[in-house]
């Protein structure tokens, strides 16, 4: 058998790395250096599905044998094997297995670590990328010298062979790097840290803005699928959840108010619709369902004569309630009964209201309180009984 | 196109497509009628044009008869040569994991 011996291969099958590395073995060598290339299952948080090598066979094969004869030029080494997988390769086997024995470990060492650069600048073999959920990508060597990336903005000497640095560079920056990231100014380099410092800040900030969003939680509870609003399913966006009362607190959450210095309320003097009769512009109709509110929300008599400042009162009120307890606003809106357990001052109120009913001419107080706490189809309701 | 001044020969060649240029070009294999001695950036120049290679516009080298042409030469053509368009180069291993601007970024 000959002592010096090149075994170059294209591989359509699982690579035998043990059967390559005997293949190479022999009683004059001290050394047998090996390399076997994986393919890690990720790509910039891409899943890697599967990988695809194709290969301009004749030619890589011949390429590999001039990687064979350069090494031998450069190290005293023997046996030299190189093979590379074709076709579908399942991500974490080996796609290349390089292995190369020497009577001293330094040459074939060295000799593994050209050999796996040679390769990838001169060997014409492809590889395509197939994304979970990703179109899937024709990939590049960053070494090799005509690829969409410059080559020379990357010193070779950087290059952490073991840890599995060597990117691929993806096709789809398109813009290329250009000599101009060769000439950055140290100074403007903000973030000084390599991959695992990085990976560690991001998974840092990630996680603390996960928990930093559990300190929400203690003010919204869940309801049950029980108080499912289906009535209110004109809005596009819809949570079910009540407002949880705080600890010593009379109100229940905050809230901003916002006091308008000016606005069409406060010029209305102005208008020329005051000007009309101030007694009688509404009808009956209209003045019962303002009663109704107004004895309901417990605003004191007497009210103004004008309707805008009597429905401004009643906004003001409204508003007013909201504010101490902004939970029960959506509460009536769900219930079709009024009497429900409210356990706060809002009951009080409302038993207030009952007490000056003289004012209402529809004595059904529930029907007036529905037509104010309803829903459009229950106010719609609440109009016809009335005709 | 043909810098040669004295024969205008035709000479028809193989053209094999590989990786993107092979999706691109639609076919792995095809045929060219090339003047016999033209230079290699006319070359590429035939086959972006003729192959619908634009989108990696000149970023693949050629191989003649399984050896990869320098740039800026003069190449001498024989019937039923065999042009290769070879794209960036992929063969080896690994997912690559950094992104080139980082790799800037840590000198």
């Amino acid at each position: 058998m000959d002592t010096y011996q090149d075994l170059v291969g294209l591989e359509s099958n699982v690579l035998n790395i043990n059967d390559i590395i005997q293949s190479v073995t022999s009683a004059s060598c001290g050394a047998v250096s090996t390399f076997i290339g994986t393919t890690r299952d990720n790509f910039e948080d891409k899943k890697v599905i599967k990988l695809e090598y194709e290969a301009y066979k004749p030619m890589a094969l011949k390429q590999m044998r001039a990687v064979c004869s350069k090494i031998r030029s450069q190290w005293s080494v023997e046996k030299i094997a190189i093979y590379h997988r074709l076709g579908e390769v399942p991500v974490k086997e080996a796609s290349i297995v390089i292995a190369i024995s020497s009577p001293h470990r330094q040459e074939s060492l060295l000799a593994v670590q050209y050999a796996i650069d040679a390769v990838k600048t001169s060997v014409p073999i492809w590889k395509k990328e197939i994304y979970a959920g990703h179109r899937p990508q024709w990939k590049e060597n960053k070494e090799c010298a005509w690829s969409t990336n410059d080559v020379n903005t990357i010193d070779k000497q950087t290059e952490d062979f073991d840890m599995g640095g060597n990117s691929h560079i993806d096709h789809d920056y398109g813009v290329s790097p250009s000599d101009e990231h060769l000439k950055i100014n140290p100074d403007e380099i903000q973030i000084k840290a390599d991959d695992a410092e990085i990976k560690r800040r991001i998974e840092a900030f990630i996680s603390l803005k996960k928990n930093s969003d559990t300190s929400y939680k203690p003010y919204i509870h869940k309801t049950g699928s029980r108080n499912n609003d289906v009535e209110n399913t004109e809005v596009c966006a819809r949570v079910n959840c009540i407002y949880r009362r705080l600890e010593d607190s009379k109100s229940h959450i905050k809230v901003g108010r916002v006091y308008n210095q000016w606005s069409h309320q406060s010029t209305q003097s102005s208008l020329p619709i005051k000007s009309k009769d101030k007694t009688s512009n509404h009808t009956t109709a209209l003045e019962e369902r303002l009663c109704a509110s107004e004895q309901f929300l417990g605003i004191n008599k007497p009210v103004p004569k004008d309707v805008y400042e009597r429905i401004k009162k009643i906004e003001d009120r409204l508003l007013h309630l909201e504010c101490i307890s902004p939970e029960y606003k959506f509460m009536w809106k769900r219930s079709t009964q009024i009497n429900v357990d409210t356990d706060d001052e809002s009951n009080e109120k409302e038993d207030d209201s009952k007490d000056d009913s003289d004012y209402a001419t529809n004595s059904d107080n529930t029907t007036n309180k529905k037509r104010i706490y309803s829903t459009d189809s229950e106010d719609r309701y609440a109009k016809k009984v009335k005709r | 196109m043909s810098s040669s001044s004295g024969s205008q020969q035709q000479v028809r060649v193989k053209v094999l497509f590989f990786a993107q240029a092979r999706e691109l070009a639609g076919v792995s294999e095809s045929e060219l009628l090339l003047p016999a001695r033209l230079a290699s950036n006319d070359l590429k120049g035939r086959l972006i044009s003729e192959f619908h290679l634009s989108l990696i516009g000149g970023v693949f080298v050629v191989a003649l008869n399984e050896s990869f042409v320098e740039e800026d030469t003069h190449l001498e053509l024989r019937e039923s040569d065999e042009i290769a368009v070879i794209p960036p180069l992929s063969g080896g291993a690994f997912s690559g994991q950094v992104l080139v601007s980082f790799r800037m970024c840590y000198e």
